[in-house]
């Protein structure tokens, strides 16, 4: 009995010493034709970006409303994956691509919101349209 | 008072006569003298006598009595004296000229030739009147007349063509008027009319006529008449022909030819110009053709005139003066194409048409002295010979077009002019890039291309048109007759009208295309993208442009919001590429890519954008092998501030569906799938058996019982 305690113990000893090591944290995102996060809640995020995303989520959903979707569809549908792909930076801790993206996004939120005040359509800014495409 | 008038007049009727025939019995008596002698009661002498022309009279019962030459009053003696014998009383006798007569011989080219009975004083003109007037072939400037014996020759002619009674003899009795023949008769003698008299002149062949020949009507020989200019004497002969060279008349006198310009005297009338006009002179009238002209005012005029030749100007003569004085253009005359070739080598292109028809500003070109005016013909459309417009007078039109050809040009025409007379273009004609060759001047050729399409669709203003002229050549490109077969044709195609479309499509190549296709024409003119087209990645290089420039496409996003703002403006020589999905690795860069490793059907590189999922990229990859630790798929995430690992539990996912457990992958990430080897327990496992394995030698070395 002595012997198999004594047994057990050396190789609890090796095998938590040498090679149980712990694994990474699982990972959290989403994807996007399931609009994850786009509709998420990024209250429990508590830093400033989070903040930012949501505003900037609230304002793409009402440029939509008002007639974004019919008058610049893909420039829309790009700045909602720009979103989410901020989101899901956002909701995985990398905060300098969250950062980056989010500058992005508030680009082509300011954009679509000028179009939208000045009664423009994307082929009245072609330019600035495929700029924001590309980004 | 009336009737004192009457009575008045008719004193003086009588009184004049009376005087007259006072004065006539003071004339002697001349042959044909009528005299009346009276002797009462005496019959034989009731009618009156006439001398003869032997100059006496014949009485009755006398015989002749010598009268002639005598007074009345001397007469009235002698025929007292001679019948003085016959009768008695002759107390009563009385001899009185009743009326004197003129008894004239008319001889030779008169009709009725001889003796003539004429009141006194009558004329050489009533003598021959009473001879029955000239005969044909009279020589009117040479008559005679012949009295005692002696010829006296008179211009008869003269006479008839001023009236002057000075100009002919007086009559007396017994004169003989003789009228020569004109040589021109012949000595045959035939009937002819005036007309032929008149054409061979109406000169004595001596050395008083003018002989008048070569370019007149009626050359012959002209008699010489006080005063007669060369003038003159060219309508006596019927005026020079048509032919006539009247700037080169040469009049021979004394042998010596001198030169007379009718031309530049009928131009100034200066008397200087005439030379003087002698008897015996020659004029020589030349053919205009004999000779060249030429001379300080000398004008050529040649093709299509009605009198090409040499003309001669003068100061102040325009264009039109010489043109006109020409017979002016032919109805086959090129008027549009008249040239003007300049003494000094120079040649001045002139449309008379456009001229005329005010369509052109340029005025009249000045015409000097030395200048050469050509007329060229009208191109016949029929005539098989394309040599006759020369090549600045031709301009080109080749390609697609309905009647290609060589045209001779106008350069108040247009293009559209151009096309219209050459048939239009053809339905294959690629219209939106006519090319103009238009020469510079300097032997260069410049090329210049015209978008006739959207001129005609458009309009537009007609300055918009290209400027040709003569020389140009248009050219009309051909559109490829099949767009897929454009292989077969691409050298004929100019790279500026092409674009190009490589990768994943149908039927890659080089097409036609024009400012009115855009990027889905041409995708579906190459059969559209292959079931292995990435299409969210399409590029379009842009050529042509200032700076260089690519296009992103995503059709896949053109597909997914019909946002017609994704496609791209593209141009020709524009590139458009649609790259393959499943790209070899070494073409993908690192960060479209996502590397997964481990126990996965396939492990490798994939192509990875951010609306896929580690889901997608497991499934791409040949999911999990049997052995991989699907609980504990590790994610290493390519983060700016340095690589982190995420774990998958695609076990538990599977179980709960819960997409926020999905950890976040993006390209560049790097997925790693373990197998159970990898897991914890086996770890452990194993180390309980290396443990094992070890106390196991330990206790057979120390010898356990």
């Amino acid at each position: 009995m002595r012997r198999l305690i004594l047994v057990s113990s050396a190789v609890a000893v090796l095998a938590l010493g040498s090679g149980c090591t712990p694994w990474p944290p699982f990972g959290h995102g989403g994807v996007v034709e399931s609009h994850y996060p786009w509709h998420a809640d990024l209250d429990e995020y508590a830093s400033a970006e989070a903040r930012r995303l949501s505003e900037l989520r609230t304002e793409i959903q009402n440029i939509k409303l008002i007639g974004g979707e019919g008058k610049f569809p893909a420039y829309l549908r790009n700045a909602q994956l720009q979103w989410v792909r901020t989101a899901r930076f956002c909701v995985n801790g990398m905060d300098a691509e969250t950062f980056s993206n989010l500058a992005v996004l508030e680009r082509m939120t300011r954009q679509m919101r000028f179009w939208i005040d000045h009664g423009l359509q994307h082929s009245d800014d072609k330019m600035a349209y495929a700029v924001g495409e590309a980004s | 008072m009336k009737r004192f008038l009457v009575l008045l007049i008719i004193l003086c009727g009588v009184v004049a006569a009376y005087s007259a025939a006072k004065a006539a019995d003071k004339l002697p008596l001349q042959p044909g003298d009528i005299i009346s002698i009276t002797l009462p009661g005496e019959p034989a002498f009731d009618e009156p006598f006439q001398i003869g022309r032997d100059g006496a009279l014949t009485l009755p019962e006398v015989g002749e009595v010598y009268l002639s030459g005598l007074s009345i009053g001397a007469a009235r003696e002698a025929v007292r004296s001679a019948i003085s014998k016959v009768y008695k009383d002759l107390s009563r006798l009385n001899v009185s000229v009743k009326q004197h007569r003129l008894v004239v011989s008319v001889l030779g080219y008169v009709k009725n030739p001889g003796p003539v009975d004429l009141a006194a004083h009558s004329t050489v003109q009533m003598a021959i009147a009473a001879a029955g007037g000239l005969a044909q072939g009279a020589q009117l400037d040479r008559l005679q007349l012949r009295r005692n014996g002696e010829a006296q020759q008179f211009d008869y002619k003269k006479y008839l063509d001023v009236g002057d009674p000075a100009l002919i003899p007086e009559l007396q009795s017994l004169d003989v008027i003789f009228v020569p023949a004109s040589p021109l008769t012949g000595n045959v003698q035939i009937e002819f009319d005036a007309k032929t008299l008149a054409a061979s002149g109406d000169a004595a062949e001596n050395g008083a006529a003018i002989y008048v020949f070569g370019e007149v009507h009626r050359p012959g020989t002209f008699g010489y008449k006080e005063g007669s200019s060369i003038i003159d004497m060219i309508m006596r002969a019927g005026g020079v022909t048509r032919y006539a060279g009247i700037e080169q008349i040469r009049i021979i006198a004394g042998n010596k030819p001198f030169p007379f310009n009718m031309r530049e005297y009928m131009d100034t009338g200066s008397d200087v110009l005439m030379p003087d006009l002698n008897p015996g002179d020659t004029i020589f009238v030349p053919q205009a053709s004999d000779q060249v002209k030429v001379g300080a005012r000398v004008v050529y005029v040649m093709g299509e005139v009605f009198k090409p030749g040499a003309y001669e100007t003068k100061e102040g003569a325009t264009f039109l003066d010489i043109l006109a004085n020409s017979g002016g253009p032919t109805r086959f005359a090129e008027t549009r194409q008249i040239r003007i070739l300049k003494q000094d080598g120079s040649v001045q292109p002139f449309d008379l048409s456009a001229f005329t028809e005010g369509t052109n500003e340029s005025s009249l070109p000045s015409i000097a002295a030395g200048d050469a005016v050509f007329v060229p013909e009208k191109t016949d459309m029929n005539e098989k010979s394309w040599l006759k417009v020369s090549p600045n007078r031709a301009i080109r039109i080749i390609g697609a077009i309905n009647r290609p050809g060589r045209y001779e040009w106008s350069d108040e025409m247009n293009i559209l002019d151009l096309l219209a007379h050459a048939g239009g273009p053809a339905a294959s004609a690629d219209t939106a890039h006519v090319q103009v060759l238009l020469p510079d001047g300097t032997g260069e050729i410049v090329t210049k291309s015209f978008d006739l399409k959207r001129f005609l669709d458009n309009g537009g203003h007609s300055k918009d048109l290209p400027v040709i002229s003569a020389g140009a050549t248009i050219v009309i490109p051909e559109l490829p007759k099949d767009p897929n077969d454009n292989r077969s044709q691409w050298v004929r195609q100019a790279s500026d009208r092409s674009i190009y479309i490589f990768g994943q499509v149908k039927a890659p190549g080089r097409y036609a295309f024009n400012s009115e296709l855009n990027f889905l024409d041409l995708l579906s003119a190459a059969q559209g993208p292959t079931a292995r087209a990435d299409l969210s990645n399409v590029r379009v290089t842009h050529r042509g442009e200032e700076n260089a420039r690519v296009s992103e496409v995503n059709l896949n996003l053109y597909f997914e919001t019909g946002d017609d703002a994704l496609i791209p403006d593209i141009r020709p020589e524009d590139v458009i590429f649609i790259p393959e999905r499943d790209r070899d690795w070494l073409e993908q860069p690192r960060e479209r890519t996502v590397r997964v490793l481990g126990a996965v059907g396939r492990p490798g590189r994939y192509s990875f954008d951010d609306r896929m999922t580690i889901l997608d990229l497991l499934a791409e990859a040949g999911g999990p092998a049997n052995n991989a630790l699907q609980d504990r798929i590790v994610v290493v995430n390519r983060a700016q501030e340095g690589p982190q690992a995420r774990v998958f539990d695609l076990v538990s996912f599977a179980k709960t569906g819960d997409f926020s457990m999905l950890p976040l992958v993006q390209p560049g990430d790097t997925v790693f799938v373990p197998n159970t080897d990898s897991s914890n327990f086996n770890l452990a496992m194993g180390y309980v058996r290396d443990a094992v394995s070890i106390l196991s030698l330990v206790r057979l070395a120390v010898g356990a019982p």
